[in-house]
């Protein structure tokens, strides 16, 4: 129970504290709201105030109780005041009784289960995996070795301030508190623009489907991210109405933490800007100074996040973007696999799957948004309506970001304008309404779930309480209920504290104080990836010897060029050597070694090791190259590529013999590549290897853990914990 | 002044393209022998295999791929400091014309002194002998693998010719 109590502290403690500097800001701005928008408004501010200032002393590593706590305090005291705003008028009584119980029943579940210990993939595994690190080291710390922390994370400083008080579940509870600012922002949209009927059947509409309960009592971000965007777009629409010019700063501070909770609300700032350029088009020096006020406003929130990773991984919006910004950190082809794995869920059989999985089966996109929004197309007979086709083009632009992931939790940016729009399609039918919303929370129930989805799909369970209010301990509940948990546990056992472990597969990292590194995470994972699985597959092997044999020449420096064009395969070298009558020329510490693209890894082709190799990391492009320049004039007489089948497809020429076919050797294997590669991950800072045996060649590293030269520490749940020898 | 903060900005992303760097250490080095030509196995089209061939190997190569041997070809191999258990490989043909003269060809492969194994074959074709190296007859580095043959091949030139080989020497 004292748990529970502490999990209810931090995220009421976090609320109260956005709230607080909403409403502080609200006053400041002399805006008039009605008092149901006030508290979602200002609950929206705030929250952007709040993870602003989090940021700030992360940024200054100052992140402690202590500071929380005086921040806090300060918000609250300054800007708590008794509302006195006016009231919307009453919603009829018949809805109100017809609404409460739903809204009690399905509170209770949302609640519990965001104080149930976490157990969300990415929250366990990111989210929150981030959030306690900065917690134990009182800032951020320089992370290139997880894309993830390039991520913006507005709504992280938040889950970082609730998880000093009440750890990962506070954070999973101020997340919900985000449904209930929606759902309240979408009754008050109705309320204020004359159709209070259809608004209260659209808030039921998203506050009861089944992804956005799921997510919103996750440590994710989806749902806060689409209640600010709506709430851009809510605002908009009353400055439209008043054009009070201090709308135009809210609206700004709401686009900016946007795009400060993920990078693709980018769309709400586009939003805004077009909005408020269409509407002052015709006086173009007002435009400008509302277009400037916005933007500038919304820089402030935007601009951390960018400074933050152009200081830290080179580029401002990594890990997008390294084409622009090339950096050592992630490698273009991680973002181009990245990208079509987003598009391409394995599960999705095709395309034309999609509107059922979004809605009813909810496994291959990962969530439903519940049968109802089937009806969506009926939605298209509002576009005579101002505000439905208003509430039309919010949905389109807000969901065009659907192209970039087409996992369910990607359309809940579009869900509050696509809910409105059908409730309003709908709204000269309220008993129509009424059955909808009443079928709706049936069908959104987690045992009617179970009756029409995928077994497997992605949605809440029934009501945790014991867990939630900690009558059954975390440890207990999560070792029961999930056995990845087990791992991450597992990890701290038996590993000190120093440890570094570098695993295949992501773990739940908020649970366990170590250092790990995944192997899909950095430009850092995927080469100690390809160092680790050299051994096993042979098509990564050094077998493909190419040998330039030419008149003996004189150069200060070589250059190989890759000629290759429009093939998948990458250009790849594991060592490139030069020799003079059979006798290789020593490597000298004044060579100046250069490769292009991926500078940062050309040492690897000059180390001598078979298991390390220099890679373009990106498709094969005439002009790729490594050069080296010897410091003065060598003679030379042959120059060998040792490269791998996997990279068969590239095309070289040695610029100094451009004529010169390569002999193309076949050469076995080289010996000991496994002991090599523990070696060299040993080399680059790694204690520690954790192998499922799902992954990829973990029999391997059991069978033969001799030769590879581990120990296997602990075994938990299919997972081995090895220690470098 | 948007324009040149957005500017400014845009700017701390780029990266120098003309970084340049030293060889690091070398993992393997080169002190010692010369592992760059001579190395645990080898392909008889390999430029460097004429450093492994100590006896009994002929040259040219023929048809870009092998070389016959005499009666007993002798190879010489260098293993790394670590290594797991090594098997040892020898791919090579049994032309027609060898074993029509030679009747069925008896070959005792060797590594350093110890015998590790005596197969006749009655068939040409492409043999592929493979077989588990006890890590007690292995030395450090330098190490011999032979191979004798029944019986070779007698022409009218009086070349004597035995195997086609292909490639030798140690796998894990």
């Amino acid at each position: 129970m004292k748990e529970a109590a502490y999990i209810l502290f931090g995220a009421a403690f976090t609320t109260a504290a956005s709230f607080s500097a909403g409403l502080l800001l609200l006053r400041r701005l002399r805006l008039e709201l009605y008092r149901q928008e006030e508290r979602a408004i200002a609950f929206l501010l705030g929250s952007a105030i709040l993870s602003w200032l989090v940021f700030a002393l992360a940024a200054s590593h100052i992140v402690y109780k202590g500071t929380f706590l005086a921040l806090g305090t300060v918000l609250i005291g300054y800007g708590l005041r008794k509302s006195v705003a006016r009231s919307f008028p009453a919603l009829p009584r018949a809805w109100i009784w017809c609404a409460a119980p739903v809204f009690l029943l399905f509170s209770l579940l949302y609640i519990c289960h965001a104080m149930a210990p976490e157990m969300s993939p990415d929250g366990s595994a990111y989210h929150l995996g981030l959030v306690g690190r900065y917690y134990r080291e009182h800032g951020f710390p320089t992370i290139t070795t997880s894309i993830y922390a390039s991520l913006s994370q507005g709504v992280e400083m938040l889950f970082l301030f609730a998880f000093a008080w009440g750890k990962h579940s506070a954070a999973a509870l101020t997340h919900l508190v985000f449904l209930y600012a929606l759902a309240s922002l979408v009754l008050s949209y109705g309320r204020r623009f004359g159709f209070p009927l259809a608004s209260a059947a659209a808030s039921a509409f998203v506050f009861l489907s089944p992804v956005a309960g799921l997510d919103a009592a996750s440590a994710y971000n989806d749902v806060a991210v689409a209640a600010v965007v709506f709430a851009v777009y809510y605002l908009l629409e009353i400055w439209d109405c008043e054009r009070h010019q201090a709308l135009l700063p809210a609206i700004g501070v709401l686009a900016g933490f946007a795009f400060a909770i993920k990078y693709t609300a980018f769309i709400a700032l586009v939003y805004a800007l077009a909005f408020v350029a269409w509407k002052l088009w015709s006086n173009k020096p007002v435009m400008i100074r509302a277009l400037a006020i916005v933007a500038l406003v919304a820089a402030v929130w935007i601009s951390p996040w960018l400074i933050k990773n152009a200081i830290v991984v080179g580029n401002p919006v990594s890990p997008f973007a390294n084409r622009i910004f090339p950096n050592p950190y992630v490698y273009v082809a991680f973002e181009e696999g990245y990208r079509e794995q987003m598009l391409n869920y394995e599960l999705l059989k095709s395309y034309w799957d999609i509107p059922l999985e979004l809605t009813v089966r909810g496994q291959a996109l990962c969530g439903l948004l519940g049968p109802l929004f089937l009806l969506t197309p009926i939605a298209l007979f509002t576009w005579r309506q101002k505000h439905g086709r208003r509430l039309m083009l919010a949905a389109l632009v807000f969901g065009s970001i659907y192209a970039t992931n087409i996992g369910t939790r990607f359309l809940l940016m579009a869900l509050p304008p696509v809910a409105l729009a059908l409730a309003l399609a709908l709204a000269r039918l309220p008993a129509l309404l009424y059955l909808l919303v009443i079928g709706h929370a049936v069908l959104s129930w987690p045992e009617a779930i179970k009756l029409y989805a995928h077994p497997y799909a992605w949605r809440l369970d029934r009501i945790q309480w014991k867990a939630a209010l900690r009558k059954e301990s975390e440890d207990g509940f999560l070792t029961r209920k999930w056995p990845t948990y087990t791992t991450a546990r597992m990890i701290d056992a038996v590993t000190p504290s120093k440890a570094v472990v570098y695993s295949f597969g992501q773990i739940p990292e908020a649970y366990t104080a170590r250092e790990i590194m995944v192997s899909f995470q950095s430009a850092e994972g995927m080469r100690l990836r390809g160092i680790l699985w050299s051994p096993i597959y042979r098509d990564m092997q050094p077998t493909r010897h190419l040998h330039f044999a030419f008149r003996e020449k004189r150069t200060r420096r070589v250059r190989l060029v890759q000629t290759a064009a429009g093939k998948p395969d990458h250009f790849a070298v594991h060592e490139l050597r030069f020799f003079l009558r059979g006798r290789e020329l020593p490597r000298a510490p004044d060579w100046r070694l250069q490769a292009w693209p991926n500078p940062w890894d050309v040492t690897d082709a000059f180390d001598a090791s078979p298991v390390t190799r220099w890679s373009s990391w990106e498709r094969l492009r005439p002009g790729m190259f490594i050069e080296v320049d010897f410091g003065r004039e060598e003679a030379l007489d042959r120059v060998v590529v040792e490269s791998s089948p996997e990279t068969g497809q590239s095309q070289m020429l040695v610029d100094i013999a451009p004529g010169v076919k390569p002999l193309e050797v076949e050469a076995p294997p080289p010996l000991g590549m496994r002991r090599e590669a523990i070696e060299v991950l040993r080399s680059r800072g790694i204690t520690h290897l954790l192998v499922n045996d799902t992954d990829f060649g973990g029999p391997d590293f059991f069978e033969r853990r001799n030769d590879w030269g581990l120990t296997v520490l602990a075994e938990r749940s299919g997972a081995r914990l090895y220690a470098l020898r | 002044m948007k324009a040149c903060a957005i500017f400014l900005l845009l700017l701390t992303g780029c990266v120098k393209q003309d970084e340049t760097y030293a060889p690091p250490y070398q993992r393997r080095p080169m002190a010692g022998p010369d592992t760059s030509r001579l190395k645990h196995f080898i392909a008889m089209n390999d430029p460097d295999a004429r450093a492994h061939i100590v006896r009994d190997v002929q040259d040219p190569l023929q048809g870009g791929l092998w070389r016959w041997t005499g009666q007993r070809p002798l190879l010489r191999f260098i293993l790394p400091p670590r290594h797991g258990k090594l098997v040892f490989v020898m791919d090579f043909s049994l032309p027609g014309d060898v074993l029509k003269q030679t009747g069925p060809l008896t070959v005792t492969y060797f590594i350093n002194t110890h015998q590790i194994d005596r197969i006749t074959y009655a068939q040409p074709g492409e043999q592929h002998f493979e077989k588990p190296v006890d890590p007690a007859w292995l030395a450090e580095q330098d190490n011999l693998a032979s191979a004798e043959l029944s019986g070779v091949f007698v022409g009218e030139d009086g070349a004597r010719l035995g195997l086609a080989l292909i490639r030798a020497g140690f796998r894990e």
